[in-house]
């Protein structure tokens, strides 16, 4: 097997606000496969979203500090790399779309403007190939009209069409890791259909390795090869999508998969399990689930769980999960 | 666009009329002697009656106010009641200086303000920033007449540098110009700062960076257009008060502008001038936040018009 | 009124033949190294406290200092004070009912034309014309007819014999015009666009608000006989710059903006005179600042309530603090630079006295019977209005008049007003007591003004009547001489200041012109309002 294209290594992140310290990421371990999806689930809150930006290196800083652990591109160490580095693989090697296709846009500036920019920051080509590539994209992508849209501003385009140029913005340099922070959740259902489709169709073009956030199992069955649920700020169970669905073992997970009225429906958000995500800052003591856990008992409030393997491929954190 | 600012043109014509109508009225309330105005105090009672005359107050205010505005279609605003002088002539003669001391004012203060406002924003709570947030309080509090006799002090009469009153050179124009502009350069840097934060709140400067575009890039193409918007709608203020706001600066450096004039003709009732100039200033006002609507709207396609 | 600003500095009808200014004037510095050769060329700067105006006095009261130097008049006053020819000589007839002035030949106006005899009837005509605007007609209402003698002589007919006449013809405001070019223009652009006069300078350019530039007549050969420089003034030029606030003016002879200021900041001059780069000259004005009654107004119609007013100005502190010593103490409206005039007593009138002045307040029925410190009006609490005209140096002696009369029980309430609206209040009678001031080089005539009842509302508007005093006033306007006109006006001050106490004097300012150094020939005196600017030159920088 091929060399991870994305393998984070026992990341720690604390963001140090003024109320105390927040592990957002508290020692994530994950890795995605070239051209593999990997879908990072959890509840809102979780750590989703930061260990997405540890990985592109946008964590805010202030208040954000890598305290600890590795993110490999490719076998290369980001956490050393100096902002200029970072930089220049953003959008080049790895490239993120995010949630919220209304605001994610520069309202001021022209659609192809903002391409087109793109390209330039990271290839020595001319503006007008700038312009033709971009042009491609923005077609490649399914945006009628390519040519005339160039000269459009936002807000004269959809939410759908909007994602679309997210989408094409990302890929408009081929890079090797797309992150994609719930595309789809600001969409109406029939957009976010075609947005899951048109995002399995590049992936298979492109050979990406793809890093889907969501908190819809339905969007994970459609779209994931992995699995990885994030509880607290960490990593508590991972496994292959078919192996998740059919055999759970955290009873986080289980919960999650319990909550799905119909998997067909990928609207339904996780938020059925009894009680609430745990304070970040006030992390309790062992294992982290424990106050909602069903079937905790006194070692899961004295002594936290490591990731353990259950299977080839399926790990979890949970002193019950073994048994 | 164009139909929307034709539009607002074709406005212009009443307002400026209700704007002429109110000064006309508004002038004529307050109680004062036509006589004195025109002969100095020590005129006959019969000399009196002939200024009421010469200057048509026998007449009723809508009968006066007619006569003045078919005079003023043939271009003709009358004389200063004061100086004599024809009021196109006054007029003719300190716009452009008007408009030059405030255009250099608001340019100043604008090509200073707004990259301030943009470095304090960027490095929030560093020394750069409240060293420049400093600054515009400091702009702010200043009053203009205190800040101007100190430029003075300091650029004429000490170092010799400048000269301390007058007009007619570029050199004339740096310490009014200076004098005027601080508040402007201190109201605009802090507006420009907060604006500038606002901006990289929002979502589209993650993206910027997620792209890999260059942090100066990022704050000077993206988010500085972005964060002028909002600057811009001030300026439609700004102009309106500078031009007919700049009266102290203008005593104290003798510049002859129209605030000057307008304030001095207010004083001493000479009422041809402040009638001219009140309408000049109140359209002008009206124009101002046009160009500013229309530079608005330019900026930012959002704005539909 | 009291308001007349430095702008309208006019002849007075006084017979003064000058010699009390003259003492004034010798006393005074010249600016130094004044015996070097004179240098042609250069434009001096002159910074105006007050605002140039329309030179044209047919249609105004305001003046400006260039009159003076544009237009030249019949009689001219020498340093010493004597009128003699300027434009023309004259003769008066045995008994003093006709006058006949006679042109010198070859005087041109600035446009070229010969100054003719017409043009001096015209003069004559235009001052008495009843239709006319002309401020000071009243000055000529002597004058029964005018006839045209020959190309250069102009026959003047009196219906009474006017010693004065001189004095009149000697103001800027007898100023001698082009009646062609007076035609031309019409009267509302002549003295603004253009003027035609025969002084040593032209009008060149009048931006109101910004600058008046006059320039070299360089065929002026007809200057007075007292005045050094025959020929055309040694400058190419004035230019005349108002500045409305005294620290920019001062600012700007200091920056070297300016050659010449008047009135600069009061805080400055001491340090200013120390500087080797300026002279600095001061005169008393002819003027005073004053309280001012309304009395037909209770209680100010009771005498002894002005005379408390009286008792409780303090002047020393007022000078000291306020002027940073640039003034002189009055008690009486005639400054003591006006020897002949002055009446001395009047200081002894009225001294600074708390215990009196409360005696006369408690005499006239104003007690502090509540124990809040102030004295009821008709058993009410009272806090009568002082008008004051909005001049910071106007306000400041308002605040201080205000302290002072708080000290006997006195609650003024200062209302600050423009000097239209305290004209137009003072017109109407809608006050009862004002700080105010006037600039005049004739206390006499002011008093005469001020004080005289046939003069009520218009220049009388204390609306004082006084039986004694109209009598006093009608024999000082009778008399025939000198010396009898002088015991005249010091009556009309015994009883002003003694006993009527309508106005109070409280201190006469100077007039102060800071001179750089490169400036020379320049030297303001008591006799000369405008000072004069034809021997004036400047050293090369
Ligand atoms: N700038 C910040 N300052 C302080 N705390 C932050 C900041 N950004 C995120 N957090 C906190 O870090 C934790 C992780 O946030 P993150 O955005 O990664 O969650 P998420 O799993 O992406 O949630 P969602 O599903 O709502 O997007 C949360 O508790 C959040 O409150
Ligand atoms: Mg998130």
């Amino acid at each position: 097997m091929a060399d991870p294209v994305l393998d984070v290594r026992d990341l720690h992140v604390a963001l140090h606000t003024r109320r105390g310290v927040i592990h957002a990421v508290d020692h994530v371990s994950l890795h995605i496969d070239p051209g593999e999806t990997l879908a990072l689930v959890g509840e809102s809150g979780c750590g989703k979203t930061m260990t997405a930006l540890s990985v592109i290196g946008l964590v805010p800083k202030p208040p954000g500090v890598i305290e600890g652990g590795q993110v490999l591109l490719g076998g290369d160490d980001l956490v050393p790399k100096s902002d200029e580095e970072m930089r220049r693989l953003r959008g080049d090697r790895m490239a993120m779309v995010f949630q919220e296709p209304m605001t994610s846009l520069d309202p001021v500036f022209t659609i192809g403007a903002q391409l087109m920019e793109t390209l330039l920051a990271h290839r020595a080509i001319s503006r007008a190939d700038a312009h033709a590539q971009s042009v491609a994209m923005l077609k490649r992508v399914q945006i009628p009209e390519a040519e005339r849209r160039m000269d459009n501003y936002p807000h004269e385009l959809s939410g759908g069409m909007r994602q679309r140029v997210m989408i094409a913005i990302a890929l408009l340099c081929r890079p090797d890791l797309l992150i994609a922070d719930e595309p789809t959740t600001a969409l109406d259902v029939t957009t976010q259909a075609q947005i899951l489709e048109l995002l399995r169709e590049l992936r298979g073009e492109f050979g990406m390795a793809l890093l889907l956030i969501t908190h819809a199992l339905g969007v994970v069955a459609e779209m994931a090869d992995r699995v990885a649920v994030m509880y607290a700020g960490r990593v508590v169970e991972t496994a292959g999508v078919e192996e998740i669905f059919a055999n759970p073992r955290h009873p986080y997970t289980k919960g999650l998969l319990a909550s799905i009225p119909d998997l067909a429906d990928g609207q339904e958000r996780l938020a059925t399990i009894p009680g609430t995500v745990p304070n970040l800052l006030h992390k309790p003591p062992g294992c982290c689930f424990w106050p909602r856990c069903p079937i905790a008992e006194a070692r899961c409030r004295a002594q936290e769980p490591a990731l353990a393997e259950l299977a080839p491929g399926h790990q979890a954190a949970c002193w019950k999960a073994s048994a | 666009m164009l139909r929307y600012v034709l539009r607002r043109l074709a406005l212009l014509v009443p307002m400026a009329f209700i704007i002429s109508i109110v000064v006309f009225v508004a002038m004529r309330m307050i109680p004062v002697d036509p006589g004195e105005l025109v002969l100095g105090p020590w005129a006959t009672a019969e000399q009196r009656e002939l200024a009421r005359q010469k200057l048509g107050l026998d007449q009723s205010i809508p009968v006066q106010y007619l006569r003045y505005v078919t005079t003023a279609f043939q271009g003709d605003l009358g004389r200063s009641i004061k100086s004599g002088k024809e009021v196109t002539e006054l007029i003719r003669a300190t716009v452009p200086n008007s408009l030059m001391l405030g255009g250099t004012a608001l340019a100043l203060a604008y090509l200073i303000a707004i990259p301030l406002g943009v470095v304090a924003a960027v490095r929030q709570n560093t020394l750069v920033d409240q060293g420049a947030m400093g600054f515009a309080l400091i702009g702010i509090s200043i009053p203009n007449f205190w800040l101007g006799l100190l430029l003075v002090l300091v650029f004429a009469v000490n170092l010799r540098w400048l000269p301390a009153t007058g007009s007619g050179t570029a050199a004339h124009l740096i310490l009014p110009a200076v004098t005027l502009g601080l508040q402007y350069t201190a109201i605009v840097a802090r507006m420009t700062r907060s604006s500038v934060l606002e901006v990289l709140r929002q979502d589209f400067v993650r993206t910027l960076h997620a792209k890999g575009l260059r942090r100066g890039r990022i704050i000077y193409m993206h988010v500085l257009k972005n964060a002028v918007i909002p600057v811009i709608s001030l300026l439609g203020l700004h102009i309106g008060g500078v031009v007919g706001g700049a009266v102290i600066v203008e005593t104290i450096f003798a510049w002859p502008g129209m605030g000057a004039l307008l304030v001095n003709s207010i004083i001493a009732r000479d009422y041809p001038i402040v009638q001219a100039v009140l309408t000049l200033l109140g359209v002008a006002v009206l124009l101002a936040n046009l160009l500013a609507d229309v530079l608005y709207a330019a900026a930012d396609r959002r704005i539909k018009m | 009124m009291t308001e007349a600003p430095r702008k309208t500095r006019m002849g007075r009808r006084a017979l003064m033949k000058s010699a009390a200014l003259l003492t004034g004037a010798a006393a005074l510095p010249g600016p130094a190294s004044a015996q070097e050769t004179p240098v042609k060329g250069g434009v001096l700067r002159y910074g105006l406290s007050v605002e140039p105006q329309r030179m044209n006095q047919l249609n105004t009261t305001w003046m400006t200092d260039a009159t003076q130097h544009i237009y030249d008049r019949l009689v001219t006053r020498t340093p010493t004070g004597e009128y003699v020819p300027h434009l023309a000589t004259w003769t008066t007839s045995a008994d003093g009912l006709e006058w006949r002035f006679k042109l010198k030949p070859g005087i041109k106006f600035h446009s070229g034309d010969p100054v003719t005899s017409e043009a001096v009837r015209w003069w004559f005509e235009q001052a008495k014309d009843p239709k006319g605007f002309f401020g000071f007609k009243g000055s000529y209402s002597a004058v029964d007819s005018v006839a045209v003698v020959d190309e250069l002589t102009t026959s003047v007919k009196l219906k009474q014999p006017d010693p004065n006449l001189p004095f009149i013809l000697y103001t800027v405001y007898s100023s001698i015009h082009n009646p062609k070019t007076y035609a031309r223009l019409g009267k509302d652009a002549y003295g603004v666009s253009g003027v035609d006069g025969t002084g040593g300078f032209k009008l060149k350019e009048f931006t109101p608000g910004d600058k008046l530039v006059i320039e070299r007549n360089d065929a002026y050969a007809w200057a007075p006989p007292f005045v050094k420089n025959q020929g055309p003034p040694h400058l190419d030029g004035i230019v005349y710059r108002h500045f409305a606030d005294d620290a920019s003016r001062t600012a700007a002879i200091e920056a070297g903006d300016m050659d010449i200021i008047v009135q600069p900041t009061l805080a400055d001059v001491d340090r200013l005179r120390a500087n080797p780069n300026f002279t600095v000259i001061s005169k008393p004005m002819p003027a005073a600042r004053t309280m001012y009654f309304n009395t037909e107004v209770a209680p100010w119609n009771d005498k002894r309530v002005r005379q408390a007013i009286a008792h409780s100005i303090q002047r020393k502190p007022i000078i000291d603090r306020l002027l940073f010593g640039q003034g002189v103490e009055a008690y009486s409206i005639v400054p003591p630079t006006f020897k002949d005039m002055y009446l001395p007593d009047t200081t002894g009138y009225f001294p600074y006295n708390i215990a009196k002045a409360k005696a006369l307040l408690a005499e006239a029925g104003l007690k502090d019977s509540d124990g809040d410190g102030f004295v009821e009006f008709q058993g009410k609490p009272w806090e009568p209005e002082m008008l004051v005209i909005a001049l910071s140096e106007i306000t400041q002696l308002a605040q201080v008049v205000q302290a002072q009369a708080a000290r006997i029980g006195i609650k003024l309430k200062i209302v600050q007003l423009d000097g239209q609206s305290i004209s137009a209040r003072t017109l109407a009678g809608d006050f009862g007591i004002l700080t105010g001031f006037y600039l005049w080089d004739g206390p006499d005539t002011i008093m005469d003004w001020w004080l005289y009842s046939g003069n009520i509302p218009a220049t009388n508007r204390s609306r004082t009547r006084s039986p004694e005093m109209d009598k006093v006033i009608e024999q000082m306007r009778a008399s025939t001489t000198l010396p009898e006109r002088m015991t005249h006006i010091k009556a009309m001050q015994k009883l002003l200041h003694g006993d009527l106490c309508t106005i109070i004097p409280i201190y006469h300012p100077l007039d102060i012109y800071v001179i750089s150094k490169r400036v020379h020939g320049y030297a303001p005196n008591s006799a000369t309002l405008y000072p004069r600017m034809h021997d004036v030159w400047l050293a090369k920088a």
